[in-house]
């Protein structure tokens, strides 16, 4: 071609743009494929491919591993749709029945009140489960589940007029206050008349969730909160007695929607009418069917209230701690001149001590009763409307033969008791009937001097009949095990105690009933509110003096094998591991708001001198050691003798089906472990985002985990919302509570969700506590009640691990509001982090109980470090006290707690994996790739996931020693690189022919 | 109007824009990559600052600046066509700081996709969800505004340049009398 030629073909006026278009495109695609690293697997679970394949080898010796998923694709929707609806009509709580209001009579008018009807709540902010299944009819709404389970003349007017005309909700968060947006009686206008004569159904709703708690005040409620009725709840409902009153309506009955508690005075107020209420939770996707045959009959209300329902939101100490510090999170008072950043200025302390929820009402109940100095002026009726435990029936049921059996072992020493109680149905329909067992340690001198703690009562079993037809008989037998009378003693002995005085066991209904029960026994039946039968009450010990070695070493069996229990207990000393988060023990922070800069506890010595009065002012003071203040990256400490671990040493070449059932200090896990790269350990631990990395040098699989606490979630399917945790523990039936574990953990190995795939783990159950009425997260977490909390877990977690889905708990721990979360520091003493918080993950992970395999640290400080950083949360007492063996993975770490959820202080003290997206490039900094410890460390994380994988988890199902996997590249992947070299070599053919232009044009201008 | 002055003229009225679209996109560049380097890896990506971001602006600054210089010498030098389109050649600056600040500002979202989904999460899940500066939400959207901004307005003046240099080749030659060849 000639030069000339070529240079108007070089000349065209195409070259230049398209050069732009194509390094534009360039750009682009060096972007998208930087994305493949860290959302590799959200792309895999795009397009539906894997990062390797599964090959057999051949001459390898074979036994595959069988862990075959309970439900197919197709059985899963029904089935987990029956147990969603027996859980609902299982959990639910008929608080009020006056006049047998309920069940309502076959083909009664029904109407509707209250815009909750029109929009149920079915579950909750946040990752827990998809909240819009109403959409495409994936939920059941009130009037459909009345329509196909009932044959009531359902009034369509009315609720029309609240789902989608005028009385429609209009709840929701404005600037960050959730309000009810109730409109007013007036709007009822044009629907009054089709009250006529009907039973008029009310639904309250109270949203709640993830990242929020819910407003104390600044709302619409009557008394600021969210938590109370607003004014114009309380007048439709008034307006509706009216109507009663004038024989316009016949009944009106209230539903609570709502996983949190509601204040519940107007439901004894004359004025509003309620004949009958029951508290629904939060129920899932088909719980309201559960509703619907309660409210007809076809159920028989058996539930029981999983926290106090309060006539004033305030009179709980933690309410009132929020109250007085204008919201949970106080700012450090030093923040500004301390330079701290947003996730270390917050904090909060539980002053409360271990007087959460009933453990408070029910102890100053008892010391009005016995007359004790410092009660005040407490009126149990004025803010209890209802106590823990409490539930109707539409039958009655009376208890007698209560005895009490003390078993011992072969040496004599009492093991357990078991409590036997015969339950009568004394009504005229069948029913069930849940039987509460309540513990009553001592209140002893020893405790006033050392300063501990006790309630009066605390739920120690339960037990729920079979149905009771009328006049049948059942006798049930809880077991109470003898390690449930000890109490932690931070300050004289340092351990748990068998403490001096008198012990009880009593059946009780309810917290309430219990206390009265005990107080009959004791010779106070005259000075009741209510009636106590002496005779349900069985007095158990007397122990003459404290006995601080009896309970002082754990009691927990490790394992021996991946599937069985050592036969003796660790017995690891068990001794104070939390004085660092005490302010009153610890000397890096004060409360600047006393003279002596301490925080005052709740007592019951005194209850009027130390109820929160004031506002607290901590301030860090800078004293204490550097291992316990609120800098991140600690210094690496180099423990004696440490060597640098092997690396990459495949001279050995093994996988880890060949690590089935091989016990935890097998010395085959050095060699396994010896196998990896330190970027593939240190990329696999710091990439659990949803997942554990597949790394085929060593055959293990990618697991794909979700959550949620009660049901999968970031599903396309609606019907995975199961009822909130709350209505699953209120049922106090051990055989539902692991229904629920089960059906979630079939849902979840299904593979009824394409986008979900088959999952090998679920973050869940919550077990967070109910500690104030106000923590927003409530739908995930049981209770306020650590025992209830603790029994519910085993039994969800033992199911769901039946079918190889590996539970991961959430949150360990201290985690029992939302905000601040990302780093707000919490402070207690350590009996109620011992007795209250602590308590249920005992039961859900140590192996001789609910033996989780896994578990979810929290975004929260305890004290002033992160919870993951801390060796005594992380190692002393998971590990070493409950015998936990699993791994633990941060919560999302890629959030704004980034600056404190850090790698080296994790994995220095006992956190394994990290929900993250890291990479060894970035986050393996040069003092964490020479440092022998930190890579022992880092090992041992690798060890526990790879453990738990090998041993526990569904992803291994069909596995065997011949399997190897091997890396594929997938068509998108193909496509994305194919894009950047077709847009790279295009950009660069064309920047040639511009510049190649321009020279020659330039030659040509300048010859 | 003598066509050489009317050239002259109308390039003139070309290049005053361009080096303003120039000017702006090298002022924005430079605000952008300051603001985010100075604020917005303080809290989330562990500290740090995105070496990415980093890398592909501050060369985009680097060749921003020099089409600015480019520009505005042009404005006072391109006193022949042939000066003019060399001069022109500024466009390839324009050009490169287009893609190096797109890249840039994509590497930002990718980055920093830690703050833009907490940032986000409250928006679509409904709830508040954690707690963000919000000087530091504004700093990060300020960022990638501007990071964006620039960019387009880099390829904004590149194109008019570019639209100019066609111009000029299109315009008669004159010669070293200044008089015209028709």
């Amino acid at each position: 071609m000639s030069k000339s030629k070529l240079l108007k073909v070089f000349g065209h006026k195409c070259w230049e743009p398209l050069m732009v278009v194509f390094g534009g495109l360039f750009m682009v695609s060096l972007v998208a494929n930087a994305a493949t690293v860290p959302f590799n697997n959200e792309l895999h679970g795009f397009f539906h491919t894997s990062a390797y394949e599964e090959v057999k080898v051949e001459g390898a010796e074979d036994s595959t591993i069988s862990r075959p998923k309970l439900k197919s694709a197709e059985e899963i929707e029904a089935y987990y749709r029956a147990i969603n609806q027996e859980v609902e009509s299982e959990g639910l709580v008929l608080l009020k029945n006056e006049n047998n209001a309920l069940p309502l009579a076959a083909n009664s008018k029904v109407a509707f009140a209250l815009s909750g009807t029109g929009r149920i709540l079915y579950a909750t902010h946040g990752p827990g489960v998809r909240r819009d299944g109403e959409k495409d009819g994936a939920f059941y709404d009130l009037r459909r589940a009345l329509k196909e389970e009932t044959n009531l003349q359902v009034n369509d007017a009315t609720y029309d007029f609240l789902a989608t005309g005028a009385g429609k909700t209009n709840r929701g968060q404005v600037s960050g206050v959730f309000r009810t947006g109730e409109v007013d009686w007036k709007t009822y206008a044009p629907v009054v008349s089709q009250y006529d004569d009907s039973t008029v159904i009310a639904v309250i709703t109270r949203e709640s969730g993830e990242g929020v708690d819910v407003n104390y005040t600044g709302s619409d409620g009557v008394d600021g909160s969210y938590l109370s009725l607003t004014a114009n709840e309380l007048g439709i409902l008034e307006n509706l007695a009216t109507l009663k009153q004038q024989g316009k309506v016949k009944k009106i009955v209230v539903l609570i929607n709502s996983a949190v508690d509601v204040r519940c005075d107007f439901l004894d107020d004359e004025r509003y009418g309620v004949d009958a209420a029951m508290w629904i939770g939060l129920p899932g996707a088909t719980g309201m069917k559960g509703v619907a045959d309660a409210l007809v009959g076809k159920v028989n209300p058996s539930g029981r209230l999983s926290d106090t329902f309060v006539k004033d939101n305030f009179s709980a100490p933690s309410a009132q701690y929020w109250k007085l510090n204008q919201g949970f999170a106080g700012t450090y008072g030093n923040a500004d001149d301390m330079g701290l950043n947003l996730t270390q200025k917050f904090y909060g302390v539980y002053a409360e001590g271990i007087y959460v929820g009933y453990r408070y009402y029910e102890t100053r109940y008892e010391d009005v009763v016995l007359n004790r100095g410092g009660v005040g002026n407490f009126v149990y009726k004025d803010v209890v409307a209802y106590p823990f435990g409490h539930g109707l029936s539409y039958s009655t049921f009376a208890y007698s033969a209560a005895n009490c059996v003390e078993n011992k072992d072969k040496n004599g020493k009492t093991t357990s008791y078991d409590f036997t109680v015969t339950v009568q149905n004394t009504g005229a329909v069948a029913g069930k009937e849940a039987v509460q067992v309540y513990l009553q340690k001592p209140y002893s001198r020893h405790d006033i001097i050392v300063g501990m703690e006790k309630a009066s009562v605390e739920l120690a079993g339960f037990a729920k009949t079979k149905v009771l037809a009328p006049g049948e008989s059942e006798t049930l037998t809880i077991n109470v095990d003898f390690e449930q009378l000890r109490s932690y003693d931070a300050e004289a002995d340092k351990t748990y105690i068998l403490d001096e005085g008198d012990y009880y066991l009593t059946a009780a209904k309810d917290s309430h009933h219990a206390v009265n029960n005990i107080l009959a026994a004791k010779g106070y039946a005259a000075s009741l509110d209510s009636a106590g039968d002496a005779s349900l009450s069985k007095k158990i010990l007397s122990n003459p003096t404290v006995d601080a070695e009896i309970f002082s070493k754990s009691s927990a069996h490790y394992h021996d094998t991946p599937s069985s229990l050592a036969d003796e207990p660790c017995n690891v000393p068990i001794t104070n591991r939390l004085d660092w988060m005490d302010p009153n023990r610890f000397k890096g922070v004060k409360n600047a708001a006393r003279q002596d800069g301490e925080v005052v506890y709740v007592s019951r010595n005194n209850w009027t001198a130390t109820f929160p009065s004031e506002a607290t002012n901590l301030v860090l003071t800078g004293k204490g050691p550097v291992k316990y203040d609120i800098t991140s990256h600690k210094p690496i400490v180099e423990a004696e003798g440490a060597k640098m671990p092997t690396y990459g040493d495949s001279s050995t070449p093994m996988t880890l089906p060949m690590m089935e059932g091989v016990p935890y200090n097998d010395e085959q896990w050095g060699k396994i472990l010896n196998n990896l790269t330190q970027q593939e350990t240190f990329e696999t631990l710091v990439q659990c985002y949803g997942y554990t990395p597949g790394i085929p040098s060593i055959a293990k699989p990618m697991t794909d985990e979700d959550d949620g606490p009660y049901g999968v979630s970031n599903t396309a399917e609606g019907y995975s919302s199961m009822s909130c945790e709350g209505i699953i523990c209120a049922t106090l039936n051990k055989e539902i509570i692991a229904k629920v574990g089960e059906a979630i953990a079939a849902d979840a190995r299904s593979g009824h969700d394409e986008a979900q795939k088959n999952l090998h783990g679920l973050y869940a159950p919550g077990l967070n506590i109910h500690r104030a009425i106000f923590g927003g997260r409530a739908a995930e977490y049981y209770s306020e009640d650590p025992y209830l909390t603790g029994i519910a877990a085993w039994e969800e977690i033992e199911a769901m691990q039946e079918q190889y889905v590996v539970a991961c708990p959430k949150h360990y721990i201290f985690n029992d509001e939302e905000d601040r979360r990302n780093g707000i520091c919490i402070w207690m003493n350590e009996q109620a982090a011992r007795e209250i918080y602590l308590t249920p993950w005992e039961y859900a992970v140590r192996p001789d109980k609910a033996n989780a395999h896994s578990l979810m640290t929290s975004f929260n400080r305890a004290g002033a470090i992160w919870t993951s950083a801390s060796d005594d949360l992380m190692e002393h007492i998971l590990r070493e006290e409950w015998g936990f063996d699993g791994y633990t993975l941060t919560d999302m770490a890629g959030s704004n707690g980034k600056m404190f959820m850090v790698y080296d202080d994790g994995f220095m003290n006992g956190t394994d994996c990290f929900l993250d997206k890291g990479t060894y490039k970035e986050g393996m900094t040069s003092a964490m790739r020479s440092s022998p410890t930190f890579n022992l460390k880092l090992r041992e994380s690798m060890k526990r996931l790879l453990y738990t994988v090998a041993n526990y988890s569904a992803a291994m199902d069909g596995f065997s020693n011949s399997t190897r996997l091997v890396a594929v590249v997938v068509p998108w992947q193909v496509g994305l690189k194919a894009f950047s070299v077709v847009s790279g070599i295009g950009f660069g053919a064309l920047a040639l022919i511009v510049v190649a232009y321009q020279i020659m044009k330039r030659l040509k201008m300048f010859a | 109007m003598n066509p050489i002055q009317n050239l002259k003229k109308q390039n003139f009225l070309v290049l005053i824009p361009v080096l303003c679209m120039s000017l702006v996109a090298f002022v924005l560049a430079l605000v952008a990559i300051l603001t985010y380097a100075g604020n917005c890896a303080s809290e989330f990506n562990g500290g740090r600052v995105s070496a990415n971001v980093t890398g592909f602006g501050i060369p985009a600054i680097i060749l921003a600046g020099v089409a600015v210089l480019v520009d505005a010498a042009a404005l006072f030098l391109a006193k022949s066509k042939k000066l003019a389109s060399i001069f022109a050649l500024s466009r390839i600056a324009n050009y490169l700081a287009f893609m190096l600040l797109l890249a840039a500002f994509l590497y930002q979202i990718l980055d920093e996709y830690s703050l833009l989904g907490t940032i986000l999460y409250p928006i679509f899940s409904g709830a508040v969800g954690d707690p963000v500066d919000p000087a530091l939400t504004s700093s990060y959207f300020l960022s990638l505004i501007l990071a964006l901004v620039a960019s387009l307005l880099s390829l904004a003046a590149g194109i008019t340049m570019r639209k100019m240099s066609y111009r000029i080749e299109r315009e008669p030659q004159e010669n070293k009398e200044g008089k015209v060849h028709e």
